[in-house]
Formats: C-alpha cells, sequence, structure tokens
C-alpha cells in the first residue's frame, strides 16, 4: 500500500465508522493512533496507539494531534461536541502542515430531494445532528481558506457491522417485530453506502490531496427504497415477512412515539444530556404466546420517529458521488446486498455471544 | 385507407402552441389549413386561482401523452399531453422572449451551435403572437431581458428595488415576472389562462378556412421520391388508418412527438427516417435542467403574487451555453397563514426555481425503441438523457448570485428547502430535429423546412439548435407563426 507507514490520528476511533478506519488504516500499514474519550485499545490490533482524548478539551486535541501526519475526524456527539470539536482541530492544525479528512454527513444537504452532488446548497433542518455538522463544515470551511488542508466527506446512510441505527437498532426491532414497512411513505430512496466503502473513500481522500475545502459526497452502489432495505435486512435475518404498516398506521404509531420523546427532550435541554446507552442485540425471543399486556407494551415501543418517518424515509434524494469517482478514484465494492448479509451475520454472531 | 383530399392546403400536425399559432397565420393568410390533432377531447380538468395565487396545477401524469423508455439519469419522466393543446392544457403562462445573443452565443462553442435565423427576424412575429395572446409584465428592457409587448405593464413593489439594483450592478436585470395575463380569481375547466385549443383555435371565425380532425393520431408521412404527399393517420375512433394528401404539411406534435413521426416515416430514400441524411435526427435533444426550493429573509417583502424574474448571468461571464434564470414568488397566501406571515401583505419567504442550459449533443437523443410499442401499435419513443456535472455547476452559479443579491440587499437569505428535478421535469424539451444551415448539423433550414423534403415543416421546439434557458412557449409560437408566414409566401407565389 501507498501509506509507507505515515503517521495518522482517529479522532473517535472507538466509534462505529472510526473504529472501521483504524482497522483498515492499519491494514494498509499506517501508524495509527486511535483517539477517544475511553483510549480503549482495540481486540486484536496491538500496533495502534491508544489515545485519550476529549474533543472538547482544546489541550487534548493539539496533543492527539500532535506530530501527526494525518488526522481523520470521524467523533460524534452532541452539537456542542460536534462544533466545538471542530473548533478546536481548526485551532491545532492552524500552523501545522497535517492534512485533516473530515467525517460530515449528507444530510447538511437537509430535507432536500433530487439528484444532488456537491453544489446543491447547505440547508439547516433543525435537527441537531446535521444542523451541527453543517456549522461545523462552515468551521472548516473558513480555515481551509486561510491555509488548513482539509477534505470533507459527505456519507449518505453508513451501515454494516457495529452500526448502531442500522444494524443493531434496526435488528433488535426487526426481532422483536416491532417494525414494519411504512407504505408510501418508505418508498424514498435509502442511499446506503457500506462502512468499509467509505473507509475506502477515507484513505482515498487521505492519499490524494484535493484542494482545501474541497468536499465529497460518498454513495454505494445500489439505491433501495427503505421499505426495501427493511425488508431484505429482516429476510436476511432469517424473519418471517415483514408486515406492511401502511401510511396511517405508521403516522399513528409515530405520533404516539413522539409523545415521550418529545417530553424526554424537554426534560433533557433542562436537566442536561442523558447517559449514553450502549446497545447491543437484545436476546433472541422464544416462540411462544405473550401476555396481552406485554404485546400492547410492544405496539408502543414499535414506534418510528416523526422526523425521519415525515423527512427521511419518504425522501426521493440520490447523493452523486461523481466527483468522488472523478477527483479521487472512489469506486464503491459492496453491493447492497452482500452488506446487508454482513450486517445480518455480524448482528446474529453478536446476539449469539451475549445471550 | 380512405384519403381526405385536401391538394390545395397544408396539413398541421398537433393543436399545441406551435401548431395554433402556424394555424392562425396560415388563416390569415387564407391558406386552407386542415388541422390533425391526436386527442379527442380535452382531459377533465379543474384550475383554481385565488387572489393570483394558483391551486390545483397539475402536470400532465407521464402516461397522459408520448410513451417513452428513459435511459440516462436515473428519474427521469418525459411529459406529454395527447390532448387538444397539448401542454398548454398545463403550463405556468410565463413568458419570456429570446436575448439576441440567445442566437449567437453557440458560436463560441462550435459552428454547430449557431442559429440560422437572428433575433430581428422573429421580431414582428413576437410581436403578433404577444398580441393575441395578452401579457402582463415588464414593459421595458433590461441587461439580458428584451421586453415583450405587453398589455398590462406591471413592475416590483418598492421595497424590492434594492434586490434590482444589486443585480444590476452585476449585469442580470431583475424584473417583474412576464406571464399570460389572467383573473385574479378564477376557475376554470380548461387548465390555464391561455390554453392553444380553448383560447385560439376554437375562437377562430367560422368563415376561417380551417378543417380541425380530432382523434387523428398521425402515424408517418408518405414520401414519393420526390416530395411528401401524404400525411397518414389513425383514426382513434374507428381504429382506422386514412390519409391526408396536401400541398405542405407542418408537424407541430410537439418535442417528443414530431420526432417520433419522422422516425417512422421510413422510405428507401430515408431508411433512417424522413429528411434524416446526416444521422443527426433525434439527436442533440435537450431539456432545461431545473432545481428551486424555498429562501427564507431576515424580513418581509411585500407580496409579490405573479413573481419576479432574475435575468441569467451575462454571457461575457458565463461559459457557452451554460447558464440560468431564476423565478421568484412570495410563498403562497394559504401557506403564509400556516407558517405564521407577519402580515397580509408581506411574506418573508420566497419560493423560487430556475431553469438552466445544456450543451446540446449527439448523447442526449430520441430514437425508435426496436420492440416496445404502444396501444396503437407504433413503436415507443426512447429517450436517453444525462445532465453532465458542468449543468449543475451553472444552476449552482445562478443561484449563488441570486443569494449575492438578496444578500447585498441586506435580506440575509437562507436556502430552507431545495429540489434538484431529474431531467424531464421542466417540460421544455427540444432541439431532435433541429435548424441549421449546414445539412451536416440540422435537419431543418432557416424557414423550419427539412432539407431534403422542403414541403415539410417542423415548427415545434423540436427546431431549436440550442435552449436558452428562457420558457419557450412565446419563441416556440414567434417561430412557428413565422414558419407559416414564409409558407404561405411560397405557396401564393407558385
Ligand atoms: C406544468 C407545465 C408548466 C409549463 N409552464 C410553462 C411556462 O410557464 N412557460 C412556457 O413557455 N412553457 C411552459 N411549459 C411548456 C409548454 O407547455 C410547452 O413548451 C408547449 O406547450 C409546447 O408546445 P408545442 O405546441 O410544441 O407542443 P405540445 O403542447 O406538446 O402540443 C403537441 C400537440 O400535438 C399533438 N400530437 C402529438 N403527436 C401527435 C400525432 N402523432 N398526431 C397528431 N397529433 C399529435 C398533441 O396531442 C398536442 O396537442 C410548461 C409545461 C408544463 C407541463
Amino acid at each position: 500500500m501507498t501509506s509507507g507507514g505515515r503517521r495518522v490520528v482517529v479522532l473517535g476511533g472507538s466509534g462505529f465508522i472510526g473504529g472501521r478506519a483504524v482497522e483498515m488504516l492499519v491494514a494498509r500499514g499506517y501508524a495509527v493512533r486511535s483517539a477517544s474519550r475511553t483510549a480503549r485499545p482495540l481486540e486484536g490490533l496491538a500496533t495502534v496507539e491508544p489515545f485519550r482524548c476529549d474533543v472538547t478539551d482544546a489541550a487534548s486535541v493539539r496533543d492527539a494531534v500532535s506530530g501527526m501526519e494525518l488526522v481523520v475526524a470521524a467523533f460524534v456527539g452532541d452539537p456542542r461536541t460536534q462544533v466545538d470539536g471542530v473548533r478546536n482541530l481548526c485551532a491545532a492544525l492552524s500552523a501545522s502542515p497535517a492534512r485533516l479528512v473530515y467525517l460530515s454527513t449528507a444530510e447538511v444537504y437537509g430535507g432536500s430531494s433530487g439528484a444532488l452532488d456537491e453544489t446543491a446548497p447547505l440547508v439547516r433542518q433543525g435537527w441537531d445532528y446535521s444542523d451541527s455538522k453543517l456549522e461545523a463544515e462552515k468551521c472548516l470551511q473558513r480555515a481551509a481558506s486561510v491555509g488548513l488542508r482539509v477534505n470533507l466527506l459527505r456519507p449518505s446512510i453508513v451501515y454494516g457491522p457495529r452500526s448502531d441505527t442500522w444494524t443493531l437498532e434496526l435488528g433488535n426491532k426487526l426481532e422483536a417485530r416491532r417494525w414494519g414497512t411504512l407504505g408510501r411513505l418508505g418508498e424514498g430512496t435509502c442511499n446506503l453506502v457500506y462502512v468499509d466503502d467509505l473507509v475506502a473513500a477515507l484513505c482515498l481522500a487521505l492519499e490524494r490531496e484535493s484542494a482545501p475545502g474541497e468536499a465529497f459526497n460518498v454513495n454505494g452502489p445500489d439505491t433501495l427504497t427503505w421499505n426495501e432495505f427493511f425488508a431484505a435486512f429482516n429476510a436476511e435475518l432469517g424473519l418471517p415477512p415483514l408486515r406492511d404498516w401502511s401510511r396511517t398506521e405508521a403516522m399513528l404509531r409515530a405520533g404516539i412515539g413522539q409523545l415521550p420523546r418529545t417530553a424526554k427532550e424537554l426534560f433533557a435541554r433542562r436537566g442536561g444530556a442523558p447517559p449514553p446507552v450502549a446497545r447491543v442485540p437484545v436476546a433472541r425471543r422464544r416462540a411462544g404466546s405473550q401476555p396481552l399486556a406485554a404485546r400492547l407494551l410492544d405496539v408502543l415501543k414499535a414506534t418510528p420517529r416523526w422526523r425521519s418517518l415525515t423527512s427521511v424515509y419518504p425522501r426521493s434524494v440520490v447523493y452523486l458521488d461523481r466527483k468522488a469517482r472523478r477527483m479521487l478514484g472512489y469506486e464503491p465494492a459492496v453491493r447492497a446486498r452482500d452488506g446487508i448479509a454482513r450486517s445480518a451475520a455480524w448482528f446474529r454472531r453478536v446476539q449469539e455471544g451475549t445471550s | 385507407m380512405s384519403t381526405g383530399a385536401d391538394e390545395r392546403g397544408v396539413v398541421v400536425i398537433g393543436s399545441g402552441p406551435s401548431g395554433a399559432a402556424a394555424a392562425e397565420m396560415l388563416i390569415a393568410r387564407n391558406i386552407p389549413t386542415t388541422l390533425l390533432e391526436s386527442g379527442s377531447a380535452p382531459q377533465p380538468k379543474l384550475h383554481v386561482r385565488i387572489a393570483r395565487d394558483d391551486y390545483l396545477q397539475r402536470m400532465p401524469g407521464s402516461d397522459a401523452g408520448v410513451p417513452c423508455v428513459t435511459s440516462g439519469d436515473a428519474g427521469a419522466t418525459w411529459h406529454s399531453a395527447l390532448e387538444p393543446g397539448g401542454l398548454s392544457n398545463y403550463w405556468s403562462l410565463q413568458t419570456v422572449r429570446l436575448h439576441p445573443d440567445d442566437f449567437t452565443e453557440g458560436r463560441r462553442l462550435h459552428e454547430r451551435y449557431e442559429w440560422p435565423l437572428r433575433y430581428e427576424d422573429l421580431e414582428p412575429y413576437y410581436r403578433r403572437v404577444e398580441g393575441y395572446v395578452g401579457i402582463l409584465g415588464a414593459a421595458d428592457d433590461a441587461p439580458g431581458f428584451p421586453a415583450s409587448r405587453v398589455r398590462s405593464a406591471r413592475a416590483l413593489p418598492d421595497d424590492w428595488a434594492p434586490i434590482a439594483k444589486a443585480a444590476r450592478a452585476a449585469g442580470q436585470g431583475f424584473l417583474h415576472r412576464s406571464v399570460v395575463q389572467s383573473r385574479a380569481f378564477d376557475v376554470t375547466l380548461t387548465g390555464t389562462a391561455f390554453n392553444s385549443y380553448a383560447h385560439l383555435i376554437r375562437r377562430f371565425p367560422p368563415a376561417a378556412p380551417l378543417r380541425l380532425v380530432t382523434g387523428a393520431h398521425v402515424s408517418h408521412l408518405e414520401w414519393d421520391g420526390k416530395r411528401v404527399t401524404r400525411a397518414v393517420y389513425i383514426d382513434r375512433e374507428t381504429g382506422v388508418e386514412r390519409a391526408i394528401s396536401a400541398r405542405a404539411f407542418i408537424l407541430a406534435a410537439g418535442s417528443l412527438g414530431s420526432p417520433r413521426i419522422l422516425l417512422h416515416s421510413t422510405s428507401a430514400d430515408f431508411p433512417q427516417g424522413l429528411g434524416n441524411t446526416e444521422g443527426v435526427l433525434g439527436a442533440y435533444f435537450h431539456d432545461h435542467p431545473k432545481c428551486g426550493g424555498t429562501i427564507r429573509l431576515n424580513r418581509a417583502l411585500t407580496r409579490v403574487r405573479i413573481g419576479a424574474f432574475l435575468v441569467r448571468p451575462p454571457v461575457a461571464e458565463s461559459p457557452p451555453l451554460l447558464a440560468a434564470a431564476c423565478t421568484l414568488q412570495s410563498v403562497k397566501f394559504a401557506r403564509g397563514v400556516l407558517r405564521g406571515s407577519p402580515s397580509i401583505g408581506k411574506s418573508n419567504e420566497l419560493v423560487w426555481w430556475q431553469f438552466g442550459t445544456m450543451v446540446p449533443t449527439d448523447k442526449n437523443r430520441v430514437s425508435l425503441s426496436a420492440e416496445a410499442k404502444d396501444a396503437l401499435g407504433l413503436p415507443l419513443l426512447e429517450v436517453r438523457m444525462r445532465f453532465d456535472d458542468e449543468v449543475r455547476l451553472a444552476l449552482a452559479t445562478a443561484r449563488e448570485r441570486l443569494l449575492g443579491h438578496l444578500d447585498a440587499a441586506g435580506l440575509a437569505p437562507e436556502v430552507v428547502a431545495y429540489r434538484q428535478d431529474a431531467p424531464g421535469a421542466s417540460v421544455h424539451y427540444g432541439g431532435a430535429v433541429r435548424m441549421h444551415a449546414s445539412p451536416r448539423y440540422g435537419m431543418l433550414d432557416g424557414q423550419n423546412r427539412l432539407h431534403a423534403a422542403p414541403n415539410v415543416l417542423v415548427v415545434d421546439a423540436s427546431a431549436w439548435p440550442t435552449a436558452a434557458e428562457k420558457n419557450p412557449v412565446l419563441t416556440i409560437m414567434a417561430l412557428a407563426s413565422r414558419a407559416a408566414d414564409r409558407l404561405a409566401n411560397e405557396l401564393r407565389s407558385s
């Protein structure tokens, strides 16, 4: 590989994407430092240097990047973490020749629809996650205009083993029969990109420097509808066919589910962020009848998020990654079917281990 | 096969804006005219306008017209309407003349992008069409914008002036949008305030030398080795094939319909379609790439319901044949109220949309499907269209300029919704039977006649060698009117 043992730090190296980036960078021969709050060493990767870093602390970021040629920013967190992390990073790299690749998200295009390339406008959508990424991008663009060597990746729906949202959470819901297809509301496009493809794009961005501030959409080779994705993952898990909830039922469920969520959010806004939860697959349920109350509770828990239901799943959008293909030589390799099969197999493996 | 004889006259195929404008001119010149229209009756539709805001306006379903097999960009849909009046049952009434530069600009890229006529050639016909259509809007020329002869002059409210000033400083006109004049409150079953069938053809005087045949779907033209003698059509009611002869034939079947007829008109002399000596039939098909969304401003401006128009960036500052124009409107009253609009007469949200251009090439084209057929047994059209990155860039450039002007006017604009449409969405297609002085680059001469079969004219937007970003109807009608006028001269003198 072309790395020649170059020194790279992955900020957020214990996360879903960051973790995979660490593994794949090691395989490519980089000398990798994995920076995270826990600095948990990665299993089977003795050569990786675990590094404790809190991105909201300027000094800590400065330490984490010192002596590094390459920096990958793959940390996630609440809006403050996102934005402060990036500010600290810009400050730490302000006089440094190090190159930064920042993991943004295609959600910075907001609720926009159609075939979007990087010339589409960035649109706030009143969602903390994407709005703070957008803010972070703006910081980075300002820094790029005064010399920071940064490139940004805007992946679409990143899935694969260890994905909290699209493998664990969804797998658990499917397993518990707490999910369905969403009728017309699920007919929007699900732009799946397998985590390995994204990390491949990330490596390419590290290896082929582009103009400062250049951003790239990163998408997978197939576009499914959300309903197709749910059904395919469900089938790969070997579960009986998904029930179609229909638009009305999905809306009702989301409406019910929104009440406690709103309450929780209001509460959280006053009392600070709730502690993070580590997700694991629930143990496989035994067949047999459940008491009525438990079944009722299940229905109440089977509630899609209102925002996702009204603005993500029905959205007809394709994120064009022609620029990444042209300028980075990016070529997504994992077809949706394979990626979903790998995710399901991983889900089952972990489940076996925990039950 | 029965034959309707009309040896003295002209057959016009299609009753959309192009066919209606051609027929209007022929009748005015007292040329016997037969109008063949595929549709039997207009599809029922309802259009409601309240306080100049349009409601219940819709797109023709993509199955309402010429069925197509699509390739190229994902999501492309091709709209047409096989009904009397064609797409003017659905259009949104915006009228813009082309600019003199639009006829010559393509020369910067290659001679194949040069029109075989000039703005001055069309100008009198613009006036004629504007006269009977009736236009409301900007009465004065602005940079990049030759004003129409309007029936009702309109200007933007005073609090919009800073935007116009900023735009002008950057060489772009910014003015009241020009549209067909319509009533402020209206409920119509004809769909729009100007439907070329209901508002033009049906209103020709009873004594006019016009024969209208509806439910007549033309499949092909017959070539006898020297000229085209007959148009063959299928009578939709009986399913019987009929033919009609004439001295000349005007194709006005729309940008998808006209190339389809020519491609299907094969003979020993023209195995690749009538007049297709150089293989250009079907190539250079173009569309207006489209995008749009909503912009929020930091303060409310006087509501502009019909809209404002931002002319394309100056030619000198744009890559050849790549530009876009923007139309802005205050959000509809009903929506403004729902979103807590600060006052009835003002709004801080603008809906905007853009039409851009693309460089026509032989990669984007229409052709006949080898297998698929429609309900009448005629081969389907295959449409291949792809928007290159340069196209999106031109849209983005125009958008950034618009946001820049709004910013310079102190309005701190923020895009809050955005949509980038797939090919086909603008319904401003053309180019597949293009004009060019040389047969090498175009099927038609400067008077819309087939180089290789001069008693056949194609007068809809298929004839356009390039598509400036302006809405096409006014130019379609002016060009058709001019072609028919020239044809009338010829028929009179021979
Ligand atoms: C929603 C919408 C909004 C629009 N808004 C605008 C706007 O604001 N401004 C603007 O300038 N343009 C607008 N347009 C575009 C405009 O409507 C078209 O450009 C215009 O109608 C084209 O006119 P035409 O005569 O070339 O073709 P058409 O309107 O397509 O008419 C073609 C006619 O030919 C007939 N025909 C087709 N094939 C055959 C056949 N084989 N035999 C017999 N008859 C046949 C059809 O039935 C039809 O009557 C809009 C279009 C849509 C759909």
